[in-house]
């Protein structure tokens, strides 16, 4: 047992981190600094997704035969860690989750014409699964697509399409069976779209994070057959293949510890009326010490998951785990550090001088969507106790 | 970074597993529980534990032991808390530990005998006056060449059994560990009554010879960490076994004509304890196997008592709870684990304190996490 990083991996992490340091240019960060553009999708963002596809950093962990390096799932770690601790809006959707899931199930001609293009930083993919009526019991979707002779006619309507208005392609998930016999699972395909098909339409919904997300509208919307990912009615494998893959990078550490280390400088160089600093006062002491108890916790449930990708045994309740740990630490982690700098952190980054730039002040805003999101705690929570303990479940 | 287990510590694992089931279940522990007065530890599993080697792991094969690390020996901890093993496992080879470390060469039989379960050994660094570990106030006095200790201990474990302790002292504000012969003069050793059962007691020493000095403040805190490493790789397994019995439970147990696990609140709370034990495990290992390779640990053990405390107190009461009345009942084993996890919670400070020590140290500059 060896839970230090190799001497490989930590050169790996260092070459990232100056390789960001040089990669976050000044008008990438003012870019990103507008509440429009923060999640990506203006020009500056995607010359720099296309730099990072040249230099080679979204194959990292892709296999050869699609061009990638095929390095372990622990480089790939240490990469996810070192782009968010950047602050570069990395669309991981697409290149860590809906990119395979589709390298896996999709046709030749598509994986041809789409998988490079990915791993170039060329196109950018959204996720239309959420509806209004079906959110965690997501089998039980309405859109449906429609055989009509080589083409399938899709009308519905999606909820929370997240970088719609900056996507070029949508992954769909829609009902090719809506016999009453059929469980409501069996009966969804997926489909990967261009976002210009005539019949798409969509307004946005603005978040308490700040992030803008959308309402996606299908109408009579007309794709030729070719634009279904595997088979009909095969698409509940492909989501649940994807959601595993996306619950990965959710809860990295690298963001969170660098965030701690700003707020414990901040607390060592500002001053209390008396003299002493921010940092000197027991009970701020404790709070930080509290997040850094936490903080190295994850690091090592994330870690271990890595590990385990790489030695293909990943654990379903252990994955599970991570997920809910850290979503749920992060909250408490926010609220400890806004405490420790006090009513200055609830300026906003709009303001001058705000403390951090505001940064927590938009973290705490953003914190629970993953709680709920990429798979709700509670239904992690019944995997844990199902899978991980063996506690039998009630029927659903 | 690699998470497997090598060869020869999983044949420890089983090794240890085996024994310890073999040799203690309820009934044994109520045997023991049953004997009036100090013999209330397993002196057969002992010997057992010594003639297959497993006390001496860490201990340089020319002095009887097995040359591993210190990592081997927090996996036969682990299976020892699994089952509440009723002997001096964690102090006597935590003391074993640091004898190597400092004892010079004429303790070599000594370590020997530890090493082969012959004899064992307790620490006794613990004062009325709570969290003051690195200042005792039990004083050392040079007299010629020998040191002379003066002061009172309590919860000195197993002291009535065995053959040596390791007590801190300080000589002029400056902390010290010294190596007492069980049987010196000037010892008097009273019983305790522990939460656990487990034999405790107070340690009064009057002007008390010490066999040897083993170093000043830097031995103390080289006991003091292992000994608390130790500590969390025995509640990472006092854990598990509350887990497991719980989840046992929560999957058999019917009201309302189902059973109780299929509540969704039932589930979860039993899904937060795995969370805590994930957590607790992997902290454990990464303060071990610092520990183990020489490494700067002082935070990592920090960070991994605080999770043996907090994840302690939250398994503990969540484990008691989702057994409803029968967790309390003397006739089943749950109690026993309640007590355990407690005892390991508070003992070498909680985790408040540890927090604070952590915050000092942000304090003091070292606020890099990476
Ligand atoms: C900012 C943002 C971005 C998003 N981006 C996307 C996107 O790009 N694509 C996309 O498809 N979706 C996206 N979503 C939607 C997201 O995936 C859903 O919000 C999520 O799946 C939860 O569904 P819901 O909102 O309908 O809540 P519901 O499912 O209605 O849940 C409400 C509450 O009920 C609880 N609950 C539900 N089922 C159970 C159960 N079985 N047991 C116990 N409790 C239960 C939940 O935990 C939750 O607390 C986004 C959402 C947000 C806010």
């Amino acid at each position: 047992m060896q839970l230090e990083f190799t001497e490989q991996q930590t050169q790996l992490k260092a070459e990232l981190r100056q390789y960001f340091e040089d990669f976050m240019t000044e008008e990438l960060k003012a870019e990103l600094f507008d509440p429009s553009r923060r999640e990506g999708g203006g020009p500056r963002w995607r010359e720099g997704l296309r730099k990072l596809g040249r230099d080679g950093w979204i194959g990292l962990g892709w296999p050869k035969a699609f061009g990638g390096q095929q390095r372990s799932a622990i480089d790939q770690y240490i990469f996810t860690e070192e782009v968010q601790r950047a602050g570069f809006p990395y669309p991981f959707l697409t290149t860590e989750s809906v990119g395979p899931t589709i390298a896996r199930f999709a046709s030749e001609e598509m994986k041809v014409d789409i998988i490079p293009r990915i791993l170039a930083g060329e196109v950018n993919i959204c996720i239309g699964y959420s509806e209004p009526g079906a959110g965690t019991d997501l089998a039980s979707l309405k859109t449906r697509a429609e055989r009509d002779g080589d083409e399938y006619v899709i009308n519905g309507q999606k909820i929370f399409t997240s970088l719609a208005e900056s996507s070029d392609y949508v992954w769909l998930a829609a009902r090719t069976d809506n016999h009453p016999d059929t469980p409501k699972h069996k009966g969804i395909s997926m489909f990967l779209i261009p976002f210009d098909t005539p019949g798409i339409s969509f307004t946005p919904i603005y978040t308490l994070g700040g992030v803008r997300t959308n309402t996606t509208y299908y109408e009579n919307v007309r794709i030729p057959v070719s634009m279904r990912v595997g088979e009909e009615n095969t698409g509940w494998k492909m989501i649940t293949s994807q959601l595993n893959r996306e619950r990965l990078a959710l809860v990295t550490h690298g963001a969170l510890c660098k965030l701690f280390t700003s707020v414990c400088q901040w607390c060592r160089d500002t001053h209390l009326p008396n003299g002493e600093r921010v940092i000197d006062q027991a009970w701020v002491q404790s709070r930080l010490a509290q997040v850094q108890v936490h903080a190295e916790a994850l690091k090592l449930l994330c870690y271990k998951q890595a590990w385990a990708i790489d030695q293909d045994n990943l654990n379903m309740a252990d994955a599970s785990a991570a997920k809910v740990y850290g979503s749920e630490m992060f909250i408490e982690a926010y609220r400890a550090l806004m405490e420790v700098i006090g009513e200055g952190s609830l300026l906003s980054r709009a303001s001058q001088k705000a403390v951090l730039d505001g940064h927590l002040e938009q973290m705490y805003r953003v914190a629970s969507v993953l709680t709920f999101g990429g798979g709700t705690n509670e239904i992690q929570r019944d995997i844990i106790s199902a899978a991980g303990l063996m506690i039998p479940r009630a029927s659903r | 970074m690699d998470f497997t287990p090598t060869e020869s510590q999983l044949e420890i694992r089983q090794l240890s597993e085996k024994i310890f089931r073999e040799n203690v279940d309820t009934d044994r522990h109520r045997e023991l529980e049953a004997i009036e007065g100090d013999d209330k530890y397993d002196a057969r599993l002992w010997r057992t534990l010594g003639d297959v080697g497993l006390l001496g792991l860490p201990v340089k094969p020319d002095c009887g032991g097995m040359g591993m690390s210190f990592s081997e020996l927090c996996i036969v901890i682990e299976e020892a808390g699994k089952v509440l093993a009723p002997i001096p496992l964690v102090v006597s080879s935590i003391c074993t530990l640091a004898l190597q470390k400092y004892g010079d060469a004429a303790l070599q039989p000594v370590l020997a005998s530890l090493a082969t379960g012959q004899c064992c050994a307790s620490p006794a660094l613990i004062e009325w006056s709570p969290h003051q570990l690195e200042t005792p106030t039990t004083q050392a006095q040079q007299i010629g060449d020998e040191w002379q200790l003066e002061g009172r201990k309590i919860n000195v474990s197993y002291a009535d059994n065995v053959d040596y302790f390791l007590v801190s002292a300080s000589c002029e504000h400056q902390a010290g560990l010294f190596l007492v012969n069980a049987q010196q003069d000037g010892l008097e050793c009273e019983p305790l009554h522990s939460n656990t059962g487990e034999p405790l007691y107070a340690l009064t020493l009057k002007n008390v010879k010490a066999a040897q000095k083993l170093g000043d403040a830097e031995a103390l805190r080289y006991l003091v960490q292992h000994y608390t490493a130790a500590l969390c790789s025995y509640q990472v397994g006092c854990l598990d076994s509350m887990l497991s019995m719980t989840s046992a439970y929560v999957a058999e147990r019917e009201q309302f004509g189902v059973k109780v696990g299929t509540f969704q609140a039932v589930g979860h709370r039993a899904a937060n304890c795995f969370i805590d034990l994930s957590c607790l495990r992997l902290v454990t290992q990464q303060a071990v196997s610092l520990l183990s390779e020489q490494r700067n640990a002082d935070i990592a053990v920090r960070i991994a008592k605080c999770w043996a405390a907090d994840a302690g107190h939250r398994v503990s009461y969540a484990s008691q709870h989702l057994h409803g009345g029968i967790g309390a009942d003397r006739d089943y084993g749950l109690w026993r684990y309640a007590t355990h996890s407690k005892m390991v919670e508070l003992t070498l400070g909680g985790a408040a304190m540890h927090l604070q020590a952590l915050g000092q140290h942000l304090a003091d500059g070292n606020i890099n996490i990476e």
